[in-house]
């Protein structure tokens, strides 16, 4: 495997931290709840700026027992690295089909406009005000 | 010795929308035109913003900063005295395939900032000279508005704009009860198919590159005009030299393929189009006997007056969905209220602000990051997220005055893949800027405010953005003063031209594509005009 890679102990290590950080609410699906998340979370991993170095080690100081009170500490004791684990989890998470449906974003992202849709917000008169203004460009002597 | 190529009319530096313009302008009269790109044609299909991880490919894959980026197209930068990251992109439409295609004009008293305020140097043209430019252009890669604007003298728009949306209309209730300035945007975004490109879907991601091939990137706007007119472009051509013959006229390119072998593009015409940073870093590195300081650079300007226009934001969080997922972003609306000076503010100029919806989640959330661990996680980060798809940005696109010190040298030891020099930035925001800034900040938090937002997040500096490089070789009638002409042509060879932002004298709050673009369209029929007398190498 090249060191580049995202290991399966990698992989565990952050999917607990994510049972931790997005549990489930009444609303909204936890983190590992979500089908296949270890593959998003692999995905999420890929895609990331970070180094190789830098992801590896920030995982690596994620406390051996994660609770919520350990997590909390190292958010305060070691911030860069709290911030890369914590990104890739929220990535993980809010890139997956179910979570995005669940805030209201469409799955399908092409929605094309009708005509209709400038002209009845045209027909509502919120120009009218603008529209009335006269020419205020700044004047430039010749 | 490199390897001599076919002589051409013309060879263009750089593949972006003034190359492209220029290109197109002088094939389609027949003229022989070569293009030297040093990136590559990207397929709208390889852009992020169709993946659900785009985000985060931002951060260093799809980066803005070529210095994150790190592709072998891009050259590296010395950043150490930039306050502000002069962000592009290597590649055929350049870093306009990652706009968000607000397609604005400069107003008349952009061309006249030493005549109404006694500051910086008027332009060596006028609005009116470049307003049929504007006109052309705009039509011929359609742009999507709605006449009228009270704030810019009459033209007419190509295409019906596009729908405010739910955001949009919210913010222009506020600022209709502000009685604050403000119009539908102007966008480069066809709302009907057009040419080469698509119908906008809406997708949002525009500033991530359309994955639809529905923005007016020019790769799509322009390329395949110039193309089917026999312009010739070679990507991963690096351009390290314009040489000269013996009678001192510009007579060729010499550039670097990705294997590392030397190649020379003759021409008789030698135009540059490589922004800002690429432009006058060619021209430092075409060092002569004859021209020690660099090519063109009699005047000891070139590589200064650097502008940048500094961006900040103010993002609003809202307790309805506006669907701030839809496109196009684009611009919903901008607003000029706070463009020209009005002294009593304390700073010269002004900046033109944009609304734009906001579909990244990460983006917002990360404003969130200073709340206690247990109200930023938890149970905690729905409460947060319910925002998602209720978020908008307003942008302010701050005027930047010309300053010598704000300057492109070469490196002394950072080089790029080629051996070639880095360019070096230095660029401070002037106290002027830094005033400006703070106050249209805090006019865009008042928007928000205005329109109700539970949530307001300012950021008073994007150091990444905007990616507009301008100033570098400023024109004007005066060659002690200015390092090209009014038709872009430079003073000291006469058949070098420079095409690009560089040649801008000041910077306005406009987005500048629409400017750069109506010069190299007047620049390239100047040249056809002329060519007989230029007295060509060729």
């Amino acid at each position: 495997m090249s060191k580049d890679a995202v290991s399966t102990t990698e992989i565990a290590r952050l999917r607990e931290l994510a049972s931790i950080l997005i549990p489930a609410s009444a609303t909204m699906p936890g983190a590992v709840d979500i089908p296949d998340f270890d593959q998003w979370l692999a995905r999420a991993v890929r895609a990331s700026g970070y180094s190789p170095a830098d992801r590896q080690s920030a995982v690596e100081a994620l406390p051996a027992k994660l609770t919520w009170e350990s997590t909390r500490i190292l958010s305060l004791s070691n911030p860069e690295g709290f911030a890369i684990v914590s990104t890739i989890v929220s990535a993980a998470y809010y890139m997956t089909p179910v979570v995005l449906a669940k805030l209201g974003y469409p799955i399908d992202r092409k929605n094309p406009a009708g005509m209709e849709e400038f002209v009845a917000e045209f027909e509502t008169g919120i120009f009218d005000q603008m529209m009335a203004r006269q020419p205020h460009f700044r004047v430039v002597p010749k | 010795m490199p390897e001599t190529s076919e002589i051409s009319d013309v060879v263009v530096v750089g593949g972006g929308p003034s190359a492209a313009v220029a290109a197109h302008t002088l094939s389609t009269k027949g003229l022989k035109v070569v293009c030297l790109e040093q990136g590559d044609w990207q397929s709208p299909a390889d852009f992020p913003g169709n993946r659900p991880e785009f985000e985060l490919l931002l951060q260093q894959k799809w980066s803005w900063n070529p210095n994150t980026r790190n592709r072998p197209a891009d050259y590296p930068m010395n950043l150490d005295a930039a306050e502000v990251t002069p962000i592009m992109f290597a590649g055929v439409g350049g870093a306009r395939l990652l706009y968000g295609a607000h397609w604005m004009r400069l107003l008349p008293s952009d061309f006249r900032v030493k005549t109404l305020d006694g500051i910086c140097d008027d332009w060596p043209i006028e609005y009116d000279e470049l307003a049929p430019y504007y006109d052309r252009v705009g039509a011929f890669i359609g742009v999507a508005g709605m006449d009228g604007d009270p704030a810019y003298p009459a033209f007419e728009y190509n295409m019906p704009p596009h729908p405010l949306g739910r955001g949009g209309l919210r913010m222009a209730k506020a600022l209709n009860t502000l009685d604050w300035h403000w119009w539908v945007g102007a966008n480069a975004i066809p709302t009907a198919r057009h040419k080469a490109m698509e119908k906008c879907v809406r997708w949002g991601v525009c500033e991530t590159g359309c994955p639809a091939g529905a923005k007016a990137s020019f790769d799509l706007a322009y390329w395949p005009h110039a193309m089917a007119a026999g312009a010739k472009i070679i990507t991963g051509a690096r351009a390290s030299e314009i040489t000269l013959d013996a009678r001192g006229r510009a007579d060729g390119v010499v550039w670097i393929d990705r294997k590392g072998a030397t190649h020379k593009q003759r021409a008789g015409v030698v135009i540059l189009a490589a922004n800002g940073i690429g432009t006058p870093r060619l021209m430092l590195m075409s060092q002569s006997g004859k021209h020690p300081n660099g090519l063109g650079n009699t005047s000891g300007l070139v590589g200064k007056n650097l502008m940048l226009h500094p961006n900040n934001e103010v993002l609003g969080l809202y307790d309805e969905p506006l669907e701030s997922w839809k496109g196009p972003a684009g611009q919903p609306i901008y607003s000029l209220e706070f463009y020209e000076t009005e002294l009593s503010r304390g700073f010269y100029r002004g900046s033109k602000m944009n609304l734009m919806p906001v579909p990244s989640i990460l983006r917002f959330l990360a404003d969130f990051d200073d709340l206690p661990f247990d109200q930023r996680w938890g149970r905690s980060v729905h409460d947060l997220a319910k925002y998602a798809g209720s978020v908008l940005s307003w942008a302010g696109n701050i005027e930047d005055l010309p300053e010598e010190h704000n300057r492109v040298t070469l490196d002394s030891s950072l080089t790029d893949s080629s051996g070639l020099p880095a360019p070096k930035i230095e660029y401070k925001i002037s106290a002027n800027t830094k005033k400006s800034l703070d106050f249209s900040l805090a006019r865009m938090v008042d928007m928000h405010k205005a329109a109700g937002a539970d949530h307001v997040f300012s950021h008073n500096l994007w150091k990444e953005a905007p990616g507009h490089l301008l100033g570098t070789a400023r024109m004007g009638h005066d060659p002690e003063r200015s390092v090209v002409n009014a038709f872009g042509r430079s003073h000291d060879v006469k058949n070098l031209f420079i095409v690009d932002g560089s040649v801008m004298v000041t910077s306005g709050a406009m987005n500048p594509t629409a400017t750069i673009t109506a010069l190299s369209l007047r620049a390239s029929e100047h040249i056809l005009a002329t060519a007989r007398d230029m007295d060509a190498a060729a």
